[in-house]
């Protein structure tokens, strides 16, 4: 008797609990989850811009560095 | 953990007193501190080695080639032992290997022993129980110095510099001569050979010592040739070897040195950096060949290493007190 109590309690307040849990907070989250990812893109987008011009600069300056070194290695040359 | 090995290397050659003869804290901070005397070093009978790595800090506004001019080492040498490392900007404080440490060429001990692979010169002056050595620039690709022996037959100082016809070709704003001064490649001195068209002289331009920058003459710092235009008698034997590797006994453990190839060399001066290659072809055989008996103590996983690496700096390949026998060949 008293386990189908506990079994009737519980079938009644699964379903409840269930919708406690998942409705409002889960709304709340995907909007916030969303405006953040958003943000996120775009910093990764400055961040991936940064990175190439960087690379960019980085290539640039290694190729005026080995000109630089080729010019004055044939500049030594008798 | 390369730092580690040099430093344990530093400590062997104290150890076995090739090194500096000072002791304890005094002896640290002056092989830190002072420049080396790389120029002369005592030989006794049999000696296979000389010097010994030192590690130096930089001081701005000074470049790799301020450091190689102090410590008498030629700029590929200087560069494949710091690799990655900007010779222009090196920075201030950092820690540069100088590698100052020497397999005697496979050569007799005797007149002037020229080795074209580590851009190096070598001077065993008659009844003197030293050698002095020198770093040289040479010849680019295509322009190598004879292989072979030869003599000084003339000593020039002030030499006047006729360039040759076939630079005259590369070059037609050449005048016909260049007088003595600081616009003669030549340097203040020259020593001609019994090879017509070869020199060893000084230059105008000390940047070009360790790189491949020459027709086929081979060219010291001024100081150096300075030197050596003072020691050197007309008549002094001349024998030009290209040993890129080198493998000698040192207390009773086996050493491997091998210098980058020529290419190598070049793109140090370009890249600063180099492309690792496959070992040099006759590795092995040279290394079995100087271990004799005792081949079966070579570590033959460090043998690659050093081939593979090409860091010019000698590199002990023995496991120490390993018992004959216990180390397989892997080879």
């Amino acid at each position: 008797m008293r386990n189908l109590k506990s079994v009737l309690f519980l079938a009644a307040a699964a379903p409840l609990a269930l919708a406690a849990c998942s409705s409002s907070p889960a709304t709340t989250s995907t909007t916030d989850y969303s405006a953040v990812s958003m943000k996120a893109d775009q910093a990764m987008a400055t961040a991936q811009q940064a990175l190439h011009t960087a690379q960019q600069a980085e290539l640039d300056a290694k190729a005026s560095n080995q000109q630089s070194n080729q010019e004055y290695q044939r500049s030594l040359t008798k | 953990m390369a730092v580690e090995r040099l430093v344990n290397r530093k400590r062997k050659w104290r150890r076995l007193g090739y090194g500096k003869p000072f002791f304890g804290l005094l002896g640290s901070l002056f092989l830190i501190v002072m420049p080396a005397m790389a120029a002369e070093f005592p030989l006794a009978a049999k000696q296979t080695a000389v010097g010994a790595v030192e590690i130096s800090s930089t001081h701005e506004p000074d470049t790799l080639m301020d450091l190689g001019r102090q410590y008498d080492l030629g700029f590929t040498q200087l560069m494949a032992a710091n690799r990655g490392v900007n010779p222009w900007v090196p920075g201030n404080g950092r820690q540069i290997t100088v590698p100052n440490f020497y397999l005697l060429p496979d050569a007799p001990h005797s007149g002037i022993v020229i080795n074209l692979a580590e851009q190096r010169l070598y001077y065993f002056p008659p009844g003197k129980k030293v050698v002095e050595t020198f770093p040289i620039g040479i010849g680019v690709q295509g322009a190598s110095t004879p292989i072979g022996v030869t003599r000084i037959v003339a000593k020039q100082a002030n030499p006047v510099w006729y360039p040759p016809v076939s630079i005259h070709e590369e070059r037609p704003d050449l005048p016909p001569f260049i007088p003595a001064g600081p616009d003669n490649p030549l340097g203040a001195y020259a020593f001609r050979l019994g090879w017509p068209s070869y020199l060893i002289h000084g230059t105008n331009k000390p940047d070009g010592v360790g790189r491949n920058v020459s027709h086929g003459c081979m060219h010291l710092y001024p100081e150096d040739i300075e030197r050596l235009f003072r020691e050197i008698p007309v008549g002094t034997q001349v024998r030009v070897v290209n040993q890129d590797v080198k493998a000698a006994w040192v207390d009773d453990e086996l050493f491997v040195e091998v210098h980058p190839t020529k290419d190598q060399g070049d793109e140090l001066a370009i890249d600063n950096t180099m492309t690792p290659t496959a070992p040099p072809v006759d590795l092995e055989s040279r290394v079995t060949e100087a271990a004799g008996e005792k081949a079966a103590r070579i570590d033959w996983s460090i043998v690659r290493q050093v081939g593979l690496e090409r860091t010019g700096i000698p590199t002990q390949v023995t496991i120490r007190g390993a018992p004959p026998g216990s180390v397989a060949n892997s080879g």
